[in-house]
């Protein structure tokens, strides 16, 4: 039987790390550049059509939150 | 839980324009059904048809994507078959209040306990743009060319209408409100119906002028505010509840 919630399907596409607290999965990204406007550091930028983390991360998860596509993960700051 | 467990991985990415406000929506309403812990044996999603009710097939739950403007009778027939299931449905402004506007205004009359997440672009999107009874006035679209010469349907007004209603507007920009209205319209028992004012960059906001989704989330950002208090009704560009209960 499959685990409740589960139901069979896939778990997502495999992520990259960006840095330490941000993956980013380029099977899920449209480009549409939402992130990168919503960060409020400005940490994300695209090069080459790869996400790139600056280092400036603040874990604020706006980023994350935003993101039509489920394609940019942000760690919770631990408390 | 954890929002994953309510996404069907295998169908991602979606069919949604890169930006379009739908995205944002659908993983809030994911956020919102993991922060209530539902498993997905009690829950079950209807759309009706457009880009908004793509949302059905991509909610690992058990789902109907129904005929255009039958979201809301579909899912009427799912709770009374089984009241034990939350039932939510989640589906466009030309679906919900345009062609299913009658099924709006009974399902409302009658406090059917129903979650109604309606996605306000204002337009008939997935068809390429046509003006919708959401329109704003004055707004041009592919069939209004020289811009809307009517005003927009009042949803607020509609479902307060009647003496037992809930209703929120909520924004895309607005996130941590949208997923909280959305549990709190999942939770209630009866008809609750979340306006959740959105934007088209393809087939809306392009013939405008924008250039991007996210520079449409700006004047979300702008032209919507968390209406303080909870007396009256919300005025032009207030978000909030408004709700009566006996
Ligand atoms: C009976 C019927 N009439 C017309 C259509 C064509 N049609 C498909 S989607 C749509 C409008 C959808 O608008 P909305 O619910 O606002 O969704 P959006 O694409 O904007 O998210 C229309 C008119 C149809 N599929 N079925
Ligand atoms: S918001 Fe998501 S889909 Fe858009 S560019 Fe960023 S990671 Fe990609
Ligand atoms: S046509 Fe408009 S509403 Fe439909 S997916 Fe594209 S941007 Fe979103
Ligand atoms: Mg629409």
């Amino acid at each position: 039987m499959d685990p409740p919630g589960h139901r069979g399907t896939e778990m997502p596409k495999p992520s990259k790390p960006i840095d330490a607290h941000i993956a980013w999965t380029a099977d899920y990204c449209k480009h549409c550049s939402t992130c990168i406007t919503i960060c409020p550091v400005k940490n994300l930028e695209f090069k080459d059509d790869e996400m790139t983390s600056l280092g400036k991360c603040t874990q604020c998860l706006l980023c994350m939150k935003y993101c039509p596509d489920f394609a940019i993960e942000v760690e919770a700051k631990k408390k | 839980m954890d929002y994953k467990d309510y996404i069907k991985w295998e169908r991602m990415p979606t069919t949604w324009c890169p930006g379009c406000a739908i995205g944002t929506i659908f993983k809030q309403t994911a956020f919102a059904l993991a922060d209530l812990g539902l498993p997905a044996e009690e829950l079950t999603v209807v759309s009706g048809i457009g880009c908004s009710g793509r949302a059905a097939g991509y909610f690992n739950v058990d789902s109907v994507h129904a005929t255009h403007g039958r979201a809301i009778p579909v899912a009427e027939g799912i709770k009374r078959a089984n009241p034990r299931l939350k039932v939510i449905v989640f589906s466009g402004d030309g679906d919900l209040v345009g062609i299913g506007g009658n099924h709006l205004l009974h399902a409302g009359r009658r406090d059917i306990d129903l979650a109604v997440i309606c996605v306000n672009n204002g337009i008939y999107g997935m068809t390429g743009g046509q003006m919708a009874p959401t329109t704003p006035a004055g707004e041009k679209t592919l069939t209004s060319p020289h811009g809307s010469a009517y005003a927009p349907l009042n949803i607020q007004g509609i479902i307060t209408s009647n003496r037992r209603h809930w209703f929120a507007r909520a924004s895309t920009f607005h996130v941590a409100h949208l997923q909280r209205v959305i549990r709190e319209a999942v939770e209630r028992p009866g008809f609750a119906f979340v306006e959740v004012m959105a934007f088209c960059i393809e087939n809306f906001g392009r013939r405008l002028g924008f250039k991007s989704g996210h520079e449409m989330l700006t004047t979300l950002k702008t032209g919507y505010k968390l209406r303080p208090g909870t007396e009256g009704l919300l005025g032009d560009g207030e978000l909030g509840v408004v709700k009566h209960d006996s």
